[in-house]
Formats: structure tokens, sequence, C-alpha cells
């Protein structure tokens, strides 16, 4: 690598910032001095020091002259500024409560957008990233090793292709065993994404063929390996086997899976590939669309069956897609953020409405000052540009502390987005983060300015306060229509939310604890031992007086992975050319339908004589399984085919939701775990209270009985289902602050408006209670009055809503977008917190004394 | 900051770093030549300001050249100093002369001469 000959950029950008046109030389002057004197003298650190330290210790001098310039040019703006600022300092309740709103609304703006920007707007750090594209979906599409070079070289429309097998690394040291989730990949895999190391190299044909070869994550690199250049090149055991590693990724590298730290090549050998059903990824040639993709991977999948390919059938090519990688590794979150951008600019749009509001009370309050700076002579042009300053400067500081709140809460959203979500982690206020608030807090200033001058010549036409009233009325129907959207979508999420609980998932996930040893193949290299390292297991977690029923399954609901098989049930005849039906199959041990709570619908579950050698084979099969292939019939009993053996159906059990809450079952069939031992099972433990005791107890138990073996968890199993449900948790908790505040800023509209109605009508209100008008008669009427604004806006809103939520139909899950419940429930809180609003001002008013207030004027 | 036909310290720098670099002295040079001989770590804004004061007083004028490649596309301004300037360094000279006369600052620091 070549040393740039450059100063470091930003203090360039800094230094060009700071220096008047008219003394650009001084730029060149200091790359000169740099270029030619300091690099070569003092080495690129500290000639990168010595020129920062020019930049920053000339930055007093020329601010200096900057403001010395500004000041002669536009000394009565500065004076103005200084004026706005004595002015708001003197009304601090009334500024307060200004910057306080839009601090408000330009932070959850300034958060939502931070968000969206690292993960929706700036591209991913790869070469040509929309190039890049993903076959799907994982069932259809899978390649033996045997098939990745023939598909790569028939795929024209791909001008490269990799492919990928998601897999393990146990890395060990005297201290611990950690398992690591990542990818055997084809060597070329980092070229066809367009992504390097930041340290060493990426893959050679050469690490293909001597298969000794492990590029890491940044992650994974700093966590294991203290960040030391010096691992790179060295040689790690990985398990037994001695690996060198070649390169470490860059922090922000993103790969295919949310969780890879550690990729290793799919070795030229195909002999030592033991893994099968590759995915993969291609960069599109020139010319090529995705629709170009997606027919030639129609054409050729077929083709590679014909000759006998592990790949999905002919019959099922219809269900074959391309897409985009960056479209694929979004998901559904590009919308969620979408949804979440407009409800925020919703918000903002609020908060400036209720801005208006105090700007417009001001404003009457101050009639007489600026009637008497008129007189003095002051040019109405100054008027309004004093005006002007005193709101830019109160939008720019509830922008600056917007920013402040919300470099606060990154934290705290980091930790509510979906894991799975690409580069969450690196949300930060950066440089285009910051203009967007800049612009948004401008763009604030300029509604809140407008907003309330559009009244005044209305108002001066009209005289007296009727029309100044009617735009306030106005302000007040427009922010309740707002609030109505921000409700309904949060009603409409809490829902979803409800419901996404709600589900059955035929199991109990409360009260289960579970962990996943990895019992290395050395030391456990046949079944038996596996049986024996298991039955050990179920014997001591057994033992915890918390523990109520112990198993284990292979492929825990809620997590991925899984094993796919033909089966055909007794009496079947699959004419020619046809396939057989698939069923996922579950490898079980032990008490786990008892653990996971799973109806037993009728026949037994499996013992564990059932995985004895010699016995009879049996399974249990789900009830879409038993439905699917004996219809009405009673399933129990019957035999079905796997391949060249047979087994008994002994059990039908509940169907469980395997892949996701959203996501219907599909045919299972459940195998006991000694007739085909499983390397890694996921212990699962019924406990009295699945919390951080049970889960060390859990964790303990399993760790005795060999304290070598890597362990996954424990995790609760509540936990686990609630990752899946990804963003919708995001968007709910989120759209209900919004609508929270929503209703808040709204309830201070009305009020604002209400009292201001009521100070007004003081005389009028005096003299009605004089003429002998009750006094709750004056409370009910004003609240009344207000309240007519209130209703004009819920309906608005409320029509608004009706057309609006179709926009988030696809995130909503078993909930319709005009939900009865929520649109009739929204209004009710609404029309309740503007009632709540009114009464303060209300009883105000009926307790005006007709005589003061008649005296008053 | 010096009024008119005061020179300030700084400026007396300045402005024999420019005479020193006889017209061929540029922002650069100036600083350099400042740093070296003085010891003094002086920043090129600094440098600048008090060129752009010099010149304003009418002590030095500056020419910009032809943008250098080597320099970003950055031309060089060029400085001189102006027989104005040369005056004011003379006048600050003699009267420095002149108060320096007799004074033995070995004396003072032994407490003898005040």
């Amino acid at each position: 690598m070549t040393a740039p000959t450059r100063p470091p950029r930003w203090a360039r950008a800094v230094l060009s910032f700071l220096v008047p046109e008219s003394g650009r030389e001084a730029i060149g002057d200091l790359d000169e001095e740099y270029e030619a004197f300091v690099l070569p003298e003092r080495g690129r650190a500290a000639a990168n020091r010595w020129y920062v330290g020019q930049v920053v210790r000339s930055a007093p001098t020329y601010i200096r002259a900057r403001l010395q310039q500004l000041g002669a040019s536009h000394a009565d703006v500065i004076l103005d500024v200084r004026f706005a600022l004595r002015i708001l300092r003197r009304r601090t309740g009334f500024s307060v409560a200004m910057v306080a709103t839009l601090a408000l609304a330009l932070g959850v703006a300034t958060s939502i957008y931070s968000v969206a920007h690292a993960v929706l707007l700036a591209p991913l750090p790869m070469h040509e990233p929309n190039r890049v594209v993903r076959p799907l979906p994982d069932e259809l599409f899978f390649l033996g090793a045997g098939e990745i070079e023939p598909f790569a070289e028939r795929m024209t429309t791909l001008e490269s292709f990799a492919a990928w097998g998601r897999t393990l690394f146990l890395f060990e040291s005297e201290a611990d065993a950690e398992e690591v989730r990542g990818a055997r990949v084809s060597w070329t895999h980092f070229d066809v994404l367009g992504a390097a190391p930041m340290l060493g190299r990426g893959f050679v044909r050469d690490d293909a063929a001597s298969d000794a070869a492990i590029i890491l994550s940044h992650g994974l690199w700093t966590r294991r390996f203290g960040g030391e250049e010096g691992v790179v090149g060295s040689t790690i055991d990985l398990f037994g086997e001695e690996v060198t590693v070649v390169g470490v990724m860059p922090p922000g590298h993103v790969p295919i899976e949310h969780d890879w730290e550690a990729w290793r090549p799919i070795p030229l050998d195909l002999e030592r590939v033991a893994q099968s059903g590759f995915a993969g990824q291609g960069r599109l040639a020139a010319g090529a669309s995705l629709a170009d993709a997606r027919a030639e991977l129609r054409r050729v999948l077929p083709e590679l069956w014909e000759e006998g390919g592990y790949v999905s059938p002919p019959q099922e090519r219809e269900g074959l897609e391309v897409q985009a990688l960056d479209e694929w590794l979004i998901g559904d979150a590009g919308q969620v953020l979408r949804t979440l951008l407009a409800a925020a600019g919703l918000v903002l749009l609020l908060a400036c409405v209720n801005v208006s509001n105090l700007v417009l009370a001001q404003s009457r309050r101050r009639r007489g000052e600026f009637a008497i700076r008129t007189a003095l002579g002051g040019s109405r042009g100054r008027l309004m540009r004093l005006r002007a300053i005193e709101l830019l400067v109160l939008c720019a500081l509830g922008g600056m502390v917007a920013l402040g709140a919300a470099a606060l809460s990154m934290n705290g959203l980091g930790a509510l987005l979906p894991a799975e979500l690409p580069r969450a982690s690196q949300i930060r206020l950066s440089g285009p983060v910051l203009l967007f608030t800049g612009v948004a807090t401008l763009l604030s200033a300029v509604l809140v300015g407008t907003l309330p001058t559009v009244g005044e010549g209305r108002a001066r036409v009209a005289l007296k306060s009727g029309g100044r009233n009617r735009l306030r009325a106005a302000l007040v129907t427009g922010q309740m229509a707002l609030a109505v959207l921000l409700v309904v979508g949060a009603g409409l999420m809490l829902r979803t939310l409800q419901s996404l609980r709600s589900v059955d998932t035929g199991f109990t996930a409360a009260q289960v604890v579970t962990v996943r040893p990895s019992p290395p193949s050395d030391r456990y290299p046949d079944d038996q031992a596996l049986r024996d390292y298991y039955g050990r297991i179920s014997a001591e977690v057994e033992r915890l007086p918390s523990v109520s029923a112990v198993g284990g399954i292979q492929f825990l609901p809620m997590t991925p992975g899984g094993w796919w098989s033909r089966y055909r049930p007794e009496g079947l005849v699959v004419p020619d050319g046809e396939n057989e039906p698939r069923t996922a199959m579950r490898v079980v041990t032990g008490e786990y339908f008892d653990a996971m709570q799973i109806r037993l619908l009728g026949g037994r579950t499996l013992e564990e004589s059932d995985g004895a050698a010699g016995a009879e084979p049996v399974v249990v099969v789900n009830e879409t399984l038993a439905r699917d292939a004996f219809a009405q019939e009673d399933a129990v009993g019957r035999t079905v085919h796997l391949g060249d053996t047979s087994a008994r159906i002994v059990g039908v059990v509940a169907d469980v939701r395997q892949s996701d809450v959203r996501t219907q079952a599909h045919p299972e069939m459940y195998i006991p775990f000694g007739a085909r031992p499983w390397r890694r099972m996921h212990i699962v433990a019924h406990v009295a209270s699945a919390d951080a005791v049970s889960l060390r107890e859990v964790a303990d138990a399993v760790r005795g009985v060999d304290p070598t073996v890597a362990l996954l968890g424990p995790r609760s199993m509540t936990e686990i289902v609630g990752t899946t449900f990804g963003s919708t948790r995001l968007l709910t908790v989120l759209l209900t602050v919004f609508g929270i505040v929503g209703l808040g800023l709204g309830a201070v509209g009305v009020y604002a408006v209400t009292a201001q109605s009521v100070e007004e009508r003081r005389r009028d209100i005096g003299i009605r209670v004089a003429l002998g008008a009750a006094r709750s008669g004056v409370a009910a009427q004003t609240i009344l009055t207000s309240m007519v604004p209130v209703v004009a806006g819920l309906v608005i809103g409320w029509g608004l809503a009706v057309f609006g939520t179709r926009w988030i139909e696809g995130l909503l899950f078993d909930v319709a977008p005009l939900d009865v419940p929520t649109f009739a429930v929204a209004p009710l809180v609404l029309v309740a917190v503007a009632t709540l609003a009114t009464i303060v001002p209300a009883v105000s008013a009926s307790r005006v004394d007709p005589v003061r207030s008649l005296q008053e004027q | 900051m010096g009024r008119d036909g005061f020179v300030g310290a700084f400026e007396e720098l300045v402005l024999l770093a420019v005479i020193r670099g006889r017209g061929t002295g540029y922002g650069m040079t100036v600083r350099r030549e400042i740093e070296e001989r003085t010891g003094r770590d002086v920043t090129i804004g600094a440098v600048y300001a008090t060129l752009d004061r010099l010149e304003k007083k009418g002590w030095v004028t500056s020419a910009v050249g032809e943008p250098d490649a080597d320099r970003g596309g950055r031309a060089r301004r060029y400085f001189r100093v102006l027989p104005e300037g040369v005056d004011a360094l003379q006048t600050l000279r003699s009267a420095r002369d002149g108060l320096w006369e007799g004074v033995d600052l070995d004396d003072v620091v032994s407490g003898g001469a005040s």
C-alpha cells in the first residue's frame, strides 16, 4: 500500500471552509510545505499532526477575520439575533415550551432518519451493490458441491457466482470454547460481493486447494484475538485443524447472514465437502436484468436435475426467484422505516402547528410592542426580519437540543432494532443526518413563521379577533387530524403485536429454557458416544428440582436450520414424473413434547426404548402431515416410507409453528434420537420459572457433563420467540411513542386555544354571568365551542386514516387495515383527551367575576 | 496590533522574513524562515493575517504567480517589501539602537542600573 501524500482530508476541508476567498494561497502553502518538507522530514503521523496543528491554531485568526467582515456588513443582523435572544430569555416559559416542543419532534425525526440513513439509504459497502443478486428461496435453490461450477458456467446472465453453506466454527482456548457462526464459501465469495478485507488478503484459489485458510470478521478478531494485527498470517487451532488466518474483514462489512463471523473456502477437493445444499450470490452481467437472471435460473436448474445433480426438481421451477442482495438483506424493514419516517414527519407537523399557535398568542400580546416600534419609525421590513430571526433562533435552539437528545437515544434505539437488520450497529449522527436535521429545522421555522402570518392578513381585515380565532380553530382541526393518524397507526400495530403474541404456536414458550452443546467429533466420534453424552445430560438436568421435564430437538422452533425428506404414506402411488410429498424431519430426545407442552392428539409420544437398537422404527407426525397423508382417517398405526426404510406412526401431535410466528406449520415427522443421533441438539427444559437462576442452573448442569464442550445459550424460549417478531416490535414501540406524543401535542394545542379564547372573551362571559347565565352553563359552552374544531379534525383524520392504513397493510398480522376496534377507540381516546384539555380553561371561564371583568376594560 | 508607522514585534519578524526572501518569498517560505531563524512555531493563519495588514499599511506588496499543480493547483502569492516598509524597519531599528545604548543587561540582573 502506498502512503497517501496528501494531508488529512478533514483538516484540509476545515481549512478551506475557514480561509476567505481572497486568502486561498494559504491552503497551497500548507500543502506544499507538508509534501516538500514536513512529510519527508518527520514521517506521516507527525506530519499529519503538524498539519492539523496548523489548521487548528490558525482557526481563531480566520474566524476573527470572518466575524469582523460579517460584523461590518451585517451588524444589524447580529444586533437582531442578540435582541431575539434577550426577548426569548425574558419570556422563559414561552421559549422553553417552544424549544421543547420543537426539540421533541426534531429529535424523533433525527433518530428515525439516522436509522433509515444507515440501513436504507447509504449503499452497501460493496462494489456496485445493486448488481449483486441472490437466487431464492432456500427451499428451492440449493446446489450440491458438484453443481456449483456447472451452475456458475451456465448462468450467462451472471458475470460471476459464488456459493456458500452455513457452518459453525469452534474456537477453543485454554479458558473457553466458543461456537462461531460462519460459512464455507466459494473462494471467489468476496470478489463477487465486491468487498475486501481490511487486513491481509481475500481468498485465492490455493486456499480452496489447501483448505487451510480462514477469514475473520472484525468483531471476532477484536473479541477473540484482541485486535492484534499479528494474528493475520498466523496459524490457529480450529478444533484440531490447523488453519491460517489470511484476512480480517472491515467493521462495516455486511455478511450475507447477519451473524456470520468467519469464512473458510469450499475445498476444491469435493471428497472433503461433507456439506450439501449450497446457496449463493452472483453478480449480474452487464446488461442483464433480474428478470433475465430469473428466466435463466428456471432453465438451468432443471437441466442440472436432468443430469442427476443435487438440485430441486423441475416441477418446482416456478417458485425460483432472483432478488437483489440489498433488498433481500433489508427485507420488510424498508417499509417499517419508511412508515416510521412518515410518522415522525406527522409528529413534526403537529409540533410546528403547536408552536405556530404559541407564536400567534405571543404576537397578540406583543401588538403593543410592535405598535410602539412602528410609531418610533421601525420599518415594516425590519420588524418582519426581527420576528423571522426570533423564530430562526428558536428553531435553531430546538434543533440543537434535538441533536443532543438524538445522540443520547442512539444506544437505546440500536437495542430496539432487529439484529438481522444490516448495519443496525452503524447508526450515528453522520454528516447526512446532521444535514437532514438542519433542513428539517429550517423547514419548521418557515412553517411556523408562515402559518400565523397567513392569518394576520385576514385578521387585519376582520379588525376584531374573529379571523385569528378561525385560524386557530383551523390549526386545532389540523392537529387533531394528524393525531388521529398517529393514534390509529399505533393502535393497529399494538393489535398486531397482540395477535402475534396470542398466536397458537403449538408450544408454550413460557417456562422453557434451552441450551445447545456442540460435542466435538474427535472426542465424540460416533453415534454411541453422542447417545451417552445426551443421555447423561438428560439425567443431570432432570435432577434439578426446578425442572419438570427435559428433552431435546435438533432444530428448535423459531431458529434457523432444517432437514427435509421425501416420504410416501402407505397406499399412495406416486405417478411417474411426480414427486413424493416433503416433510421436515425432527430428531427428538426424552420428554421433548412434555417440555414444550406440545399437545398429543392421538396415540403416544416417543419413548426412550423407541430408539434402541433393533427396535421397530416408529415416528410421531404432526397434524398437518397426518391430514395431508391420510385425510380424515386415523394416522396412528399407519406406515410411512422414507426412501427404502419404513416406519410406523405411533402418535400425532399438534402443529408447531417452526420457522416463525407468522408462518403456518408444514408437515413434520419426529424421529427418536436413538435411531438417528444428531451431533448438536437443543436441550429443552421445562422449569418452574424461566429466570436468570434457572438459565444458569440448566447451563451448569449441561456443562457439568463435559466442561470443555462449547454451549450456545442458555436462552429462554420466550426470548427466542421474541426475536422473530423482528421489526414489528420496533414499529409498535415507536408508533406507540409517536401516538402518545401526538396525543400530548394535540392536547396542548386544544388547551392553549381554549385558554386563549376564554381570556379574550372574559368581558363577554362577565356580561353573560351578570345577566344571570349559570356558571355550569358557561363551562359547558366553553367545552362545546372548543370541541367543534376537535370533532372536525377527528372526522378528517379518520377519513385520511381509512386510506392511509392501506400503506401498512403488509406489516399487520391478523389485523385488518380497517380494524373496527382501532377505528372505534381512536376517536374516543382523542375526544377524551381533548375534553380533559378544555376542562381547566372551562372551569376558569365559569369562575369569571362579572364585576372585575367589566372593570378591566 | 501596530498603528500606522509603528511596527509590532511579529510584524517586524514577518517584514524581515519577506526581505530575506529577496522578492521570491511567499507564505510558506516566510513561515519557514521565521520558524527556522527564531525557533518560534508560527501558524500560516497568523502569517497571512500579518502580511495582509502590512499590505494595507502599504509596507509590502504582493503578486500572484501561476497556479502550481504540486500545490493542489493553487498559485503562490509572492511578497516584496516596499520602500515605506524599509523606512519603518529602519525607524524601528534606530529607535531601538538609541534605547539599547549604554544598557548592560548583566547590571539589570544584579540590580545595578535602574
